[in-house]
């Protein structure tokens, strides 16, 4: 191979992954923009509804259907914006296989262009009632867009708690294959002490494995008609990821103390 | 008539019997009772509280025997013996691995924020017309 090629092939693989983790945090700062936006425009909005509200006049009728208008677009490209942060993460994610990072990008594409068709309604927006409406639209659908965020945010965090679990194996299996070949250096009650250290260990990443079953069980049925079914379901999934998280913890501080008892041959 | 009256015997006056003063019991004087006045208690105490201060003062001390600090005894620990694959490049990088993973763990957010959805106002509030 020549030099040349060489040295352009170890740039790129220096360079490409920090181009791909300023992907992610250039999307998240946009996203804040837009929050930030979205929240100055909504200010905006709530005083123009309340002074129509109050006074009726053609003016400020007229004010809070511009207002409106500003806010409904604000809105929906914020959310697009935080679908696009999402879309990066996922193209980021060493740990998740190809496959379902294929089925949780074609959920949030398919998010997109519900979006995409919802601001193409705002330009027919020519009353409040008109406004009422195209809001209705996003409402009725927000429930379903609700659930395939929570769906994505849960498969990355299963991916990453995933590969700590990959290396939690590799490593059991190390242990346990120096302790084998090396049974002769230590003795009976040692062993004994070390095989019951290493059926902790493993009960440990049994735990995980069943917490992990359990999440993905929930996720993948993270449908529901109300939003506060699909919230608390959410905040129940979060709830075993902390304690898978938990299991694979105290397993490293087991293989921990393990790998300083094993230079012991007594 | 005069005669009569000179011949008459003169009769003596019926003296009174003089009593004889009747004899009252001698009064004893009795010695005044002596009560206990309440004010020199407290003037009491404070002599004697003045006193027993006074004495605990010029009292030297006794000097409270300190314990010594000594040395306790301790059996220094026999050195375990290692076995001899502890030095090999297998177990040095098990126990960098499992450090690592440590690490790895330790900075994991399963809640991270960053990825929470924004919260959203849905309802516009205008009252149907």
């Amino acid at each position: 191979m020549p030099t040349f090629v060489r040295y352009i092939l170890i740039v790129v693989f220096f360079i490409l992954p920090t181009s791909v983790l300023a992907s992610s945090a250039s999307s998240y700062q946009e996203y804040l923009n837009e929050f930030d936006t979205y929240r100055t425009v909504l200010n905006e909005f709530k005083v123009a509804r309340s002074e129509y509200l109050k006074f009726k006049t053609l003016t400020s009728g007229q004010t809070a259907l511009d207002k409106t208008k500003q806010m409904l677009a604000a809105r929906s490209q914020l959310l697009r914006s935080y679908l696009q942060f999402l879309n990066e993460k996922l193209n980021e994610s060493a740990s998740m296989d190809a496959s379902t990072k294929s089925l949780y990008q074609t959920l949030i594409g398919n998010e997109v262009k519900f979006l995409n068709n919802h601001t193409g309604l705002m330009g027919s927006i020519g009353s409040l009632q008109d406004a009422e409406g195209v809001s209705q639209q996003l409402s009725s659908h927000y429930t379903m867009l609700q659930s395939s965020i929570y769906q994505t945010i849960v498969g990355l965090k299963m991916a990453e708690l995933s590969a700590i679990d990959t290396l939690y194996f590799n490593l059991f299996t190390k242990s346990y294959t120096l302790i084998q070949d090396n049974k002769s250096s230590y003795t009976p009650e040692k062993q004994n002490i070390m095989e019951r250290w290493l059926l902790q260990i493993q009960n440990k990443r049994d735990l995980f494995k069943q917490k992990a079953d359990e999440i993905t069980k929930e996720n993948t049925t993270l449908k529901s008609s109300s939003l506060s079914e699909i919230t608390a379901s959410y905040q129940r999934i979060g709830k075993y990821m902390s304690e898978a998280r938990q299991y694979l913890s105290e397993g490293t501080s087991f293989l921990q103390e393990l790998a300083a008892s094993m230079q012991y041959g007594e | 008539m005069e005669q009569s009256t000179i011949n008459q015997p003169s009769v003596m006056p019926v003296q009174q019997a003089v009593t004889p003063p009747s004899q009252q019991p001698p009064v004893v004087a009795t010695p005044p009772k002596w009560t206990f006045d309440k004010r020199y208690l407290f003037l009491i105490l404070i002599v004697i509280g003045i006193v027993g201060g006074f004495f605990a003062a010029r009292r030297q001390p006794t000097p409270i025997a300190l314990p010594t600090p000594t040395d306790t005894p301790t059996s220094t620990p026999k050195a375990k013996p290692v076995v001899p694959f502890a030095t090999q490049s297998a177990y040095l990088d098990l126990t960098k691995s499992v450090a690592s993973l440590s690490g790895v763990i330790g900075t994991l957010q399963v809640s991270d924020t960053t990825l929470s959805p924004p919260t959203l106002e849905l309802s516009l509030g205008f009252p149907n017309e």
